[in-house]
């Protein structure tokens, strides 16, 4: 028993580590821990395909190889919201004096299954929206990117000026009210439930759960009651956050179990442990039977029409994902401008396809840039970042975002790649300019323009007036993030977004060349 | 002219100058320091570290001591807008900026306090200027210029267009500020000298670029006339300023200028990077509000070579 102990606080003491890098690396506080995400389950997996990383291959395997040997534990040692729902239910009961009890929670295999089955299926179809909000880590990334983040600036500032070694943190751009909503509604409602039974969202609705679980099962020595030594105490109840303990039944199912250990560290029969699975099951059962439903074998008739169900939800699921992957992309947005997509994305396809929105990105944006489209690449990237201009640009030497992506959905840039990358394209309305509407100096725009995309070209007097050179324009938006103009339309300069990204031209070629270094001046001219 | 006559006429015009201040022929301008009467109204020097030609030229202003007294905080303004390294020109010279923070504390500055409203990320535009490392060293507070907090708004009853900028708080209420600017040409004002430099105190830059950006320029400089501007032009980007882009001229000017007058060392400045002063329309403006003078023939003027 005390072996078991050491582990359950093995496993607080990893869990704990694990959040607290979380809100390290969303409140950009320390950026190495923000690549915690990459050993996330979702982001390992989709990393791993989309740009057939070796080291997200890596985090995926050692997973899925875990789950094989003893069960979801990374449920309880990796996931963000886990951790979150088990502190959320440890408040709980201390606030409550105890009075909240876990307890025997029905098994909603079903549900669950079905509900992996239509996410896969939309996601595939094209539409990433439906996963974003249930896979655990994009939820846990919304709502820290978001209102964590958020709070955190405010407290932050709020400090600010009062202890010394506190600097002040900018503030970011407003989020799409609707999805932030959304999230933290959903958030909220798992925290609640975690108060009331423990770990229900992991049980019913939770993709990376249902998926473990179905691993789980199959576990070469998954955490197992014996019935044998089991005197139905019923301590292990009241200790399990999965409600997967049958006492009656003297079973622990598997697929539930998240490998807390709560229930070993309280067993004084010994009862419970890590065993190997009985190489037969009993011999009513086929073993494929025993394999799906080892508690309560489904009547044939019941399993085929499960299977039937989803089936056609998986199917429907698709085609749901593929007419709303591509609703309202091609649209032009309300002000005529494309959406910017951060460097790194690609071709929008390809972003839209593979961004769960978990917003590290977001989080982490030097340039306080990026933020959740509402609608703006169409019901395909609702959550998913662009760059907006409101109170920040794309800082030139950042490649935060696209070396932080845990899901692949940017690729990671190299630093001339990221300087050349083509994010979008400046368009230049001369109307709407200072120096024509009032006859003034202005050239914010050159000023910041880094590429020297920008130039002041003579115009009237002494005056000058911005020209585009196009090839050289990489969309980062300085100019119009400093664009004096407040004119109902727009700036006089607009960043219009790349479908494509593609790479802008050498600024050393394009530019008039260097004149020679004149000679040391030998007096002053004065 | 051979560098030895051009030394020995440096030299003689400086005592001649100088016999000339002591005869009272100076022009005087009002300002707060005791000392000012007798120091030049313009240093110039040529050299080969920053650092080293402040230390002369300042001496020639009676010293740091003249400047800043104990107990004072100081606040030193350098141009950190941009997340560039120090060879590109765009900010102010990293060693300038830290022996000026090392000469306050041996002076007796209580704190010495650092700070630009960068244009690029603060965080990496300090980093990446040197300018961080060299203040660190030296004792002195780097400050975040990023946040609206930290300004407060004034009323500039005698600014033609931008009368109540917001301020940062450290302008208003140090004891000693130094201006420290470094020279490179600039797409929209022209030039980055002196009173550019001051766009770096004012929250929104935007309100000026939409208001006549030359005579807010102009109307920034009252805000708080600097107790001595420092002028860094050893590295000068003299094309595709004030950021510098890929192919940007940076010339080896080795120079520093030094001097009170804003309007005066703006001109000098002018004259160093070569752009007629005519087509800067701030330097006018600002004389106009009689912040200085551009006649830079009426000023006793120091020109060093070390």
């Amino acid at each position: 028993m005390w072996k078991y102990r050491l582990l359950k606080t093995l496993r607080v003491l990893i869990s704990l580590l694990v959040l607290l890098s979380f809100a390290a690396g969303f409140s950009s506080l320390h950026r190495f821990a923000a690549n915690a995400a990459k050993g996330e389950f979702l982001p390992a997996l989709l990393r791993m395909v989309t740009q057939l990383s070796l080291i997200s291959a890596v985090f995926f395997l050692v997973i899925v190889a875990v789950t094989l040997l003893v069960g979801r534990l990374y449920c309880s040692f990796c996931c963000p919201l886990g951790v979150l729902q088990d502190i959320a239910s440890r408040l709980g009961k201390l606030l409550t004096f105890n009075k909240l009890k876990y307890r025997t929670m029905p098994d909603f295999r079903r549900t669950r299954i079905i509900v992996l089955v239509i996410l896969i299926c939309c996601a595939v179809g094209g539409w990433m929206f439906p996963l974003g909000p249930l896979d655990p880590y994009s939820l846990f990334g919304r709502n820290a990117a978001g209102p964590g983040q958020a709070l955190f600036t405010e407290v932050n500032n709020e400090l600010y000026g009062r202890i010394e070694a506190i600097q002040p943190l900018e503030p970011r751009p407003e989020f799409p009210p609707a999805l932030s909503v959304l999230s933290g509604v959903i958030l909220l409602g798992i925290l609640l439930a975690a108060v009331w039974r423990g770990r229900v969202f992991c049980n019913t609705l939770c993709p990376v759960g249902a998926l473990l679980g179905v691993l789980s099962k199959r576990a070469f020595a998954p955490l197992r009651l014996d019935p044998e030594k089991c005197m139905k105490c019923g301590m292990c109840v009241k200790v399990c956050k999965a409600g997967c303990i049958d006492i009656r039944g003297r079973e622990l199912d598997a697929a539930r179990c998240v490998g807390c250990m709560n229930c070993v560290s309280v067993c004084r029969f010994g009862a419970l442990g890590f065993h190997r699975r009985p190489k037969a099951a009993e011999p009513e059962k086929t073993a494929e039977a025993a394999d799906v439903s080892a508690e309560t074998p489904l009547p044939d008739k019941g399993r085929r029409t499960f299977l039937a169900a989803a089936g056609v939800s998986g199917v429907a699921a698709f085609f749901v994902g593929r007419l709303a992957g591509n609703a309202g992309k091609l649209q032009t947005p309300a002000n005529g401008v494309p959406p910017v997509m951060p460097p790194g994305a690609g071709n929008r396809d390809d972003f839209n396809r593979r961004c769960t929105g978990c917003g590290i990105c977001i989080a982490n944006c030097t340039g306080h840039t990026l933020k959740p489209a509402f609608l703006e690449y169409g019901l395909a990237g609702m959550g998913q970042p662009r760059l907006s201009f409101e109170i920040g640009k794309c800082e030139y030497e950042c490649r935060k975002c696209s070396d932080l992506c845990p899901t692949g959905a940017l690729r990671k840039l190299s630093a001339e790649e990221k300087r050349r990358c083509r994010i979008g394209e400046v368009h230049y309305y001369r109307e709407r300019c200072v120096v024509v509407t009032d006859g003034t100096s202005c050239g914010a725009c050159a000023e910041h323009c880094p590429t020297g995309a920008l130039q002041m070209v003579p115009y009237k007097g002494h005056l000058t007036i911005p020209h585009v050179i196009r090839d050289l324009c990489i969309g980062c938006g300085c100019c119009q993030y400093i664009c004096p103009v407040m004119d109902e339309a727009g700036k006089a300069v607009m960043i219009h977004g790349a479908a494509e990204q593609t790479s802008a031209a050498d600024p050393r070629t394009v530019l008039e060349q260097a004149q020679p270094v004149q000679a040391e001046m030998e007096e002053f001219p004065f | 002219m051979e560098r030895r006559d051009f030394l020995k006429g440096a030299a003689v015009l400086a005592v001649a100058a100088g016999v000339a201040g002591k005869l009272g022929g100076a022009e005087k301008r009002g300002g707060a320091s005791e000392t000012e009467g007798k120091s030049p109204d313009l240093v110039a020097l040529r050299g080969e570290s920053p650092a080293d030609m402040f230390d002369t030229g300042i001496t020639l202003f009676g010293g740091i001591q003249a400047f800043v007294k104990p107990g004072q905080s100081v606040v030193i303004k350098p141009n950190i807008g941009w997340d560039r390294p120090p060879e590109s020109g765009a900010n102010a010279n990293p060693g300038l900026v830290g022996r000026m923070v090392k000469r306050c504390f041996e002076a007796g500055a209580k704190e010495v306090f650092v700070f630009d409203h960068t244009c690029d990320n603060w965080v990496n535009s300090y980093s990446t200027s040197g300018i961080k490392a060299a203040v660190e060293a030296e004792g002195g507070t780097m400050v975040s210029g990023a946040v609206e907090e930290d300004y407060r708004e004034i009323d500039v009853p005698k600014a033609l267009r931008m009368k109540r900028p917001k301020v940062h708080r450290l302008i208003l209420d140090c004891d000693v500020f130094f201006n420290v600017p470094v020279l490179k040409h600039h797409g929209g004002a022209k030039l980055t000298c002196a009173m550019k430099n001051f766009m770096g105190l004012v929250w929104d830059r935007r309100f000026m670029h939409a208001n006549d950006l030359q005579q807010c320029i102009a109307d920034a400089s009252l805000i708080r006339r600097p107790d001595l501007n420092v002028v860094d032009a050893f590295r000068v980007m003299s094309t595709g300023g004030p950021r510098g882009n890929a192919n940007s001229v940076v010339r080896n000017m080795k120079s520093l200028l030094l001097s009170r007058d804003i309007v005066a060392v703006d001109t000098a400045g002018a004259r160093l990077i070569g752009f007629p002063l005519e087509t800067i329309a701030h330097i006018r403006n600002a004389e106009k509000l009689g912040l200085g003078t551009t006649k830079l023939n009426t000023l006793d003027i120091r020109r060093i070579m070390l």
